[in-house]
């Protein structure tokens, strides 16, 4: 295998870049790792029957954990070749089934570079190359700083045919439009490919924002999930143990209310702990740049770092999203809404959402969303509130949804005999009905501003959708039953991007159709009465 | 305020509706059936249930497929094709003719049946596509034809 020595240069117009060749030797060394991972719940499986028998497991069993999976690794190297021309990306791969992946170089739309903590060791990248249309073309094992070049390469000329103005609607916008409030100096002229402007950049602090994310319930709920399933063994030894029986001395002398107490801290403390561990994993080194050949980058990770490239022509506006404990603490976090591309592999498209910052202080998240858009306003807009109609809904709904409460929770208790303590502790929401009613009226409405289309719903989350005018293709008007006779409608803009739409609650008819009408002039000019 | 799309189905999808109406329904009154002869001593639950699926399916087979005529209307423009459905709940929906990217004229074994079809015409957006249902087979056809060609001479990948 020859290591290619210089890579200042175009990886694309190297000398010998035509060639079939091998991806890093130093794959080698990774290949067994992940063969032996994805091969452990088979090698679990015969670990526990070698348990069960007496003379314990014969020796082939005990030598193939190791060989079977250094040899499928090294047949995987082997069997692994790519070329790089400058019409095609092609990846040739498998040892009885071949199959050739291709990637042509002026469909690439996505290169994300992905390094586990033991590719990193090796300073070695995966690569993943989407093309929007076939399953993405996956480079295991490159260099990192080949890896690095090549997304260089591939998006520099991805963005030059982007450029064209018929195909890049919104950078032409953007680049005329006279109100960009963009701090940071002038974009894309005469500037190298690989200059950025940083957007937004991870900071320590922001893990006080951490606990107030549901990952560390996630994971205490897995746990628990886990231990109830195959860990009534480990309870068993647990239950034995000398802590336990300690705890248990304690919990049998204290009074109620303490154990509750303790209980409730021990919980808040796992919580957190787990919470701000995956809130590291995760978002360590954060960082969200612009690039200007047309690309934003997100970059991202403590162990495994993930780089995400997302092409601004893709990129039809931003989602703004509170979820209901993070906006207590004041916090929020931002997605971008991309075009999607249903078959790509890449956690941005599989959702067609890429996530442009994690869960952090709402002011923080809202300069980001500036920047990203270019222009303030859409979300400092004033919404225009839906009317009296919507506002009664508000109410009728959110009272209904509290008598559905103490309605499910009094049957018990009437029928069963249940304790009757429920009835009051379930006639809460309903009490709080007028005051949820009239804040969830408070947060809807819609807006208009400069080029976007802004829709806001909800308290406990609270979601604010931003859709740039050009990515409308289309509109659904909802009316239900009930929404007819108070004059609403619910009115969907349909989108490429994001989950497909992006809803307007409950506005009244009339508007909904001026909405039509003034976003999407063409469609509603019908021949004839 | 928008009108109305102009111009409805074909009057023969009354008949396909009650016939698909009376059809779906039988399963639920099967089950009835089958869970009062097993179960007699469920009376006290089973009478409501019956006379719920009494309403239910008063409404579902005799008012819903003439009310779903009333509703289902289309309309296609040199703009947009534009289309109305449902009942209870109903539906508009526009999408302009340059962000279209397929056209089907979809023919299931009911609407064969009737001698009918339903031309489904999908956009780049996920959030569903629009279905013209209860057209005469031969309008499918010629409609999905002309919508193919139309869309075919726009430009762009309706992004």
């Amino acid at each position: 295998m020859t290591s290619p020595a210089q890579h200042d240069g175009d990886v694309l117009r190297q000398p010998g870049a035509g060639q079939w060749r091998r991806l890093s030797a130093r794959m080698l060394l990774v290949h067994p790792v992940s063969e032996f991972l994805s091969l452990f719940p088979a090698f679990a499986g015969l670990f526990i029957f070698g348990q069960t028998q007496d003379d314990g497991m014969p020796w082939p069993i005990r030598a193939s954990f190791i060989v079977v999976p250094v040899v499928l690794g090294v047949l995987r190297y082997l069997t692994t070749t790519y070329r790089i021309t400058p019409e095609r990306l092609q990846l040739r791969r498998g040892l009885l089934q071949r199959a050739t992946l291709t990637a042509p170089i002026d469909r690439v739309r996505t290169v994300d570079i992905t390094a586990s903590p033991l590719h990193r060791l090796l300073r070695l990248a995966k690569v993943t190359i989407g093309t929007g249309a076939d399953a993405p073309v996956e480079l295991n094992g490159l260099p990192a700083q080949i890896a690095r070049q090549l997304r260089v390469d591939l998006l520099h000329r991805v963005t030059l045919r982007e450029q064209a103005p018929d195909v890049a609607p919104y950078a032409v916008r953007h680049a005329t439009a006279p109100n960009t409030q963009d701090p940071t100096p002038a974009h894309g002229q005469g500037q190298s490919p690989d200059q950025e402007t940083l957007i937004c950049a991870f900071r320590p602090r922001w893990i006080t924002y951490a606990p107030f994310t549901l990952s560390g319930w996630l994971v205490v709920v897995a746990v628990v999930g886990f231990l109830a399933q195959f860990g009534t063994n480990l309870i068993e030894r647990i239950a034995e143990s000398e802590v336990v029986t300690a705890v248990e001395a304690h919990l049998a002398a204290a009074l109620w209310w303490i154990i509750a107490l303790e209980v409730l801290l021990l919980l808040v403390v796992i919580v957190v702990v787990f919470s701000v561990a995956s809130y590291l994993l995760s978002y360590w080194g954060y960082r969200l740049t612009r690039h200007p050949g047309g690309t934003m980058q997100v970059t991202r990770g403590l162990l495994t770092t993930r780089t995400v490239n997302l092409e601004e022509a893709r990129v039809r506006g931003v989602r703004f999203y509170e979820p209901a404990l993070l906006r207590l603490a004041g916090g929020a976090r931002l997605s971008g809404l991309l075009v999607g591309s249903g078959m790509s592999a890449t956690p941005h498209d599989a959702t067609g959402r890429a996530m442009l910052t994690p869960p952090t202080a709402a002011s923080i998240v809202r300069a980001a969303a500036d920047q990203v858009l270019r222009t303030s306003e859409p979300l400092a807009v004033r919404v225009t509130p839906h009317g009296p109609a919507a506002r009664r809904r508000r109410f009728t709904r959110a009272a209904l949804a509290g008598l559905f409460i103490l309605v499910a929770a009094g049957g018990p208790v009437w029928w069963w005999g249940a304790p009757s303590w429920i009835l009051p502790a379930a006639a809460v929401p309903l009490l709080l009905t007028p005051v949820l009613a009239r804040e969830r009226y408070r947060a809807l409405g819609h807006a208009v501003a400069d080029g976007y289309l802004v829709s806001r719903s909800g308290i406990f989350p609270r979601g604010t959708d931003v859709l740039a005018l050009t990515g409308v293709i289309g509109w659904v008007v909802h009316a239900s039953f009930f929404q007819r006779r108070v004059g609403l409608v619910t009115l969907w803009a349909t989108t490429a991007a994001g989950f497909g739409m992006v809803r307007i609650i409950d506005v009244p008819v009339a508007t909904a159709y001026q909405l039509i009408g003034e976003l999407t002039p063409a469609l509603t000019r019908l021949p004839g009465r | 305020m928008l009108r109305e799309p102009a111009h409805q189905v074909s009057p023969t999808a009354k008949t396909m509706w009650l016939v698909t109406a009376v059809v779906t329904d039988v399963f639920p009154w099967a089950g009835l059936v089958v869970w009062m002869l097993l179960a007699p001593g469920q009376r006290a639950i089973q009478w409501p249930v019956l006379g719920l699926l009494v309403v239910v399916t008063v409404v579902h087979v005799g008012v819903s497929p003439f009310w779903r005529y009333r509703v289902h209307r289309w309309e296609v423009t040199d703009a947009a094709v534009y289309t109305q459905s449902g009942w209870i709940h109903q539906e508009r929906r526009i999408a302009p003719i340059s962000r279209i990217q397929t056209v089907d004229a979809q023919f299931r074994p009911v609407e064969r049946l009737f001698g009918l079809g339903t031309l489904v015409v999908t956009t780049a957006s996920a959030s569903g596509p629009l279905h013209i249902s209860g057209l005469q087979r031969a309008h499918v056809e010629a409609l999905a034809a002309d919508l193919t060609r139309i869309t075919a001479a726009t430009e762009g990948d309706a992004t």
